[in-house]
């Protein structure tokens, strides 16, 4: 594949609470490359808004990024302070998130907020700030944009407020977009318009999208790799096709059974859902993460050592000891 | 079954999160002691409150008379611990009529939303626009001073305090599912008002009330340091620091020590309600 | 905004209709002959005749009332009943003082309490935190009579440094009426400062921790622009509230601290008014101050809308 233009090693996040320790990313490796769309999917809880927040740093007390590197344009992320940061936020990378009417500061004209992006980092004038908002609105298809940019957020819908969202993190031609559930807020009608611009305006600039999503048919048609997370930890990961065409850990084969297939009659395909609810962070179970809701649990292995993320052919890879010799299926 | 277990094992916790706050602990003793000391008050006070000596006048703090006396040679620590019963019978007095007037009204209103809600609303906007204090003034003025006339007083100027936070509440409670699940079997109006939204609404009116109580010990000592409070001769802080303010450049002990009773009593009220407000998670904009 | 301005200007009369029956109604309640409470019992069948003129309590209420409230709408809020000056007279004089006590309690509240609420709430947990929040719980309990009474004894009667009574118009000489505002100011205005502090600090978390703040950081603005163009402007609608909320109970919190200082305010004349019995003064006395606050009230209400679109174009 291309050239590489985001690397994770090791991170580790964790947020201390009344309870005792948290940590919701634990040991993250990712590859980013330069065009691609690298999907991240999980249950809620499993880390996969915490990666993202702290590979921009955004983490706030109590949270605390432990260990680990974040490595973009040659440097590690978690060295710079916070005014190099800044420099990175917003023009290299950007983000967008799950909640667009939330998102979107309440006071301002939404034209205003994008326009605001483009002075810091392109060290415009307003005037021009303005005109190139527009172009930006009409790109993500907002009709009579001059119209819309002036109106505050309440006043639009929740797609629209999204559209605008995107609108101003392609603002300055980001390397990384970071989406972080952006369409599960949104009708089933948005969600695919909403995607579908987010693919058109990669194209353009030729950036990478991380898609954070739990919706595993949203990443099968908008991603070209995929991670799975559980527990803050990477369950598998590879090509879309190849998880898609042949699922390993019994985690994935129990998040891809809970989607229901098209076309099949439904009698013929039975909903899975995997048993038992995600056990709480702070009483993480030993050995592997998934060990009591996992059907081929082996007792005194699986609940007692954990699995390494090993490779299983070209580059996929899964975390689950019965890829790693006990079971000769 | 389970479901108790739950509950109880809840309001432990919310014990236990309450208690480990310091300020609350600090509060709820000293809310503790004075009530102690208001209902012990003949046995501790080394002094009969209204003592009059008149050789002993103003005297300063000494082994005898721990807080000094005052004009008429009374001993201040002695009035003191006898006032205590009054900011303690008008704080929680008012409060307690004002949460049963203000509640009331607050649950009507808030059920019945149209015609009858605006009504009684707007009259609570009414209220609310007079500052408490000169409401409680001019209320007292009328009625007479004593403390079964400033309870309704302050009272009073508090009702619509009561009756927005329990509004606000019941306007939230009235369109959960179970409300509307119990209203389908057919129960009394009044009966589903009072007994289930209601008790739903209640946990903002606790941390209310005990902010509330501060207020009303301020507002009876203010009163009273005006002059239409509690009756004279007997002792009440805000008499005392009424009857110690003109000689303040001579015997500043006369004022200050009742002063810094109320301070203490107000502080203990405002621990315990903010306290409260953490516990059990409340948000007011106040 | 025209239809938001009309709307609110009609609740206020209706708000205005209702404070003027209370107000009302504070004559009816007294127990027994209101006249008789006025003059006392062993007074002649003469004294109470006058007094039931003055206070017109041979009509029926409603009549009474229907006058009341048309006096007042021509501008005759009655006649003092043991002076016999105009009330709007005594009020012309009194009014302004309040005023100024007001705004200096004010001024001082936000002047103080907003930027040690910003503080506290970019150092959330620190020490500076902990020991704002200290002194917030202490002036929020601390009784303005006490408060008034311990800055007399300290500045006044010790230092020497401030009149321990009476003022000086602003118009004779500013300085002068400078150091005899200067302790009312800080009695009436301590606890406010206290509860605008805590009311900044609390809205500015809530504000900070929101997702359009996070939106503001993944952009790269600076922390310093942060809080002040994405996170004051927001954070500020509930206090300005809570300041124009404070700001009516201030002018009759007023009551308390111009009997202390011997400052011839409203609060003092419709506490003396009450103490004589004079109740067209204490009818009249409080009518004004509700008026007043509701106005304070009003004018927030419209800073409200232009500080938030949301409410200006709803």
């Amino acid at each position: 594949m291309s050239e590489v233009c985001l690397k994770v090693n090791k991170l580790k996040t964790s947020f201390s609470t009344p309870y005792g320790k948290v940590t919701a990313v634990n040991g993250l490796d990712l590859v980013l490359h330069r065009g691609e769309v690298l999907g991240l999917v999980g249950e809620s809880g499993c880390g996969k808004s915490v990666s993202a927040l702290s590979i921009l740093g955004l983490i706030n007390s109590p949270g605390v990024i432990e260990s680990g590197q974040i490595l973009f344009d040659g440097k590690d992320l978690l060295q710079l302070n916070n005014d190099e940061l800044r420099k990175i936020r917003g023009k290299k990378i950007s983000m967008i998130f799950q909640e667009p009417t939330t998102a979107l500061n309440p006071v301002y004209k939404v034209g205003d907020q994008i326009a605001e992006a483009i002075m810091l980092h392109q060290k415009v004038g307003y005037k021009i700030a303005l005109k190139r908002t527009l172009e930006l609105l009409s790109l993500v298809g907002i009709t009579s944009p001059e119209i819309r940019m002036k109106s505050y957020p309440y006043q639009l819908s929740g797609g629209m407020c999204q559209r605008v969202m995107i609108a101003m993190a392609f603002s300055c031609k980001p390397e990384i977009l970071i989406a972080d559930e952006p369409t599960t807020a949104l009708d089933v009608t948005i969600q695919a318009q909403i995607l579908s611009i987010i693919q058109k305006m990669k194209e353009i600039d030729k950036t990478a999208v991380m898609l954070i999503s739990h919706d595993l048919g949203i990443i099968s048609e908008n991603a070209d790799r995929l991670m799975i997370m559980y527990l803050g930890k990477v369950m598998e990961t590879g090509k879309v096709s190849d998880i898609f065409n042949n699922p390993l850990h019994p985690y994935t084969r129990g998040l891809l059974g809970s989607i229901p297939k098209r076309g099949t009659h439904r009698k013929y395909n039975k909903l899975i859902s995997i048993p038992g609810t995600v056990p709480s962070l702070i009483n993480m179970p030993n050995g592997c993460a998934i060990n009591n809701r996992c059907q081929y649990a082996v007792p005194g292995l699986c609940n007692k050592k954990e699995p390494d993320l090993i490779k299983y052919e070209g580059t996929h890879y899964v975390r689950c000891w019965k890829y790693q010799g006990w079971d000769n299926e | 079954m389970d479901n108790d277990k739950k509950t109880s094992a809840d309001s432990n916790r919310s014990l236990k999160r309450f208690l480990r706050n310091k300020f609350n602990l600090i509060g709820g003793i000293i809310i503790l002691l004075f009530l102690l000391i208001s209902i012990f008050a003949p046995v501790i006070s080394p002094h009969p409150p209204n003592q009059v000596n008149l050789k002993m006048s103003l005297q300063p703090p000494s082994k005898t008379n721990f807080f000094g006396t005052d004009s008429l040679g009374r001993d201040v620590f002695s009035r003191i611990i006898h006032g205590c019963s009054a900011s303690l019978i008008v704080g929680l007095g008012s409060v307690g009529f004002s949460l049963v007037v203000g509640s009331f009204l607050g649950v009507i209103a808030g059920y019945f939303k149209g015609s009858i809600g605006i009504v009684i609303m707007r009259f609570m906007d009414a209220l609310w626009s007079f500052p408490s204090i000169i409401l409680a003034l001019g209320i007292a003025a009328s009625i007479g001073p004593g403390i079964k006339n400033i309870i309704i007083a302050i009272g009073i100027t508090f009702i619509p305090g009561f009756a927005r936070v329990i509004y606000s509440q019941v306007l939230i409670v009235r369109e959960e599912v179970y409300i509307k699940a119990i209203k389908s079997l057919g129960t009394k109006t009044s009966r589903l008002i009072f007994w289930h939204v209601l008790p739903n609404s209640i946990t903002p009116v606790i941390v209310y009330s005990s902010l509330m109580a501060a207020q009303a010990v301020i507002a009876e000592a203010g009163l009273s340091f005006l002059g239409i409070g509690v009756i004279p001769p007997r002792a009440a802080w805000g008499n005392m620091l009424r009857d110690g303010y003109i000689y303040l450049g001579v015997a500043p002990w006369v004022s200050l020590f009742p002063g810094a009773a109320i301070f203490l009593l107000v502080l203990a009220f405002n621990f315990v309600g903010d306290g409260l407000r953490d516990v059990l998670d409340v948000r007011m904009t106040q | 905004m025209i239809k938001f301005l009309g709307q609110r200007i009609f609740q206020m009369i209706l708000v205005l209709f209702f404070v003027s029956i209370v107000v009302y109604s504070l004559i009816i309640i007294i127990p027994g002959d209101a006249a008789t409470a006025v003059v006392g019992a062993d007074a002649s069948e003469e004294q109470l005749m006058i007094v039931r003129e003055q206070l017109g309590l041979n009509e029926p209420v409603f009549v009474r009332y229907v006058k009341w409230v048309g006096n007042m709408l021509k501008g005759d809020f009655g006649r003092s009943m043991t002076t016999n000056h105009r009330v709007t007279t005594l009020v012309s004089i009194r009014f302004p003082i309040t005023m100024q006590l007001t705004l200096c309690g004010m001024v001082l509240a936000v002047s103080i309490g907003i930027p040690l609420g910003i503080i506290a709430a970019k150092k959330n947990n620190s020490f500076t935190d902990m020991v704002l929040r200290a002194i917030t719980s202490l002036g929020m309990s601390l009784p303005n009579f006490w408060l008034g009474l311990l800055l007399i004894l300290f500045f006044s009667l010790k230092l020497g440094w401030f009149a321990p009574s009476g003022l000086i118009p602003i118009k004779q000489s500013f300085f002068g009426w400078m150091s005899t505002m200067i302790l009312p100011a800080l009695t009436i205005g301590t606890r406010f400062t206290a509860v605008v502090l805590r009311q900044t600090r609390s809205a500015l978390l809530e504000v900070l921790r929101s997702d359009y703040i996070r939106t503001a950081k993944a952009k790269g603005l600076k922390d310093i622009k942060i809080i002040r163009s994405h996170a004051l402007k927001n954070s500020l609608i509930p206090v300005v509230t809570v300041i124009g909320l404070q700001t009516g109970r201030l002018f009759g919190g007023a009551v308390i601290t111009e009997t202390i200082f011997h400052l011839p305010g409203m609060g003092s004349l419709i506490a003396t008014a009450v103490s004589q019995r004079d109740y067209v003064v204490v009818q009249s006395g409080i009518m004004i101050v509700a008026i007043t606050v509701l106005l304070i009230n009003f004018i927030v209400d419209v800073l409200y809308a232009i500080l938030d679109p949301r409410i200006r174009f709803k």
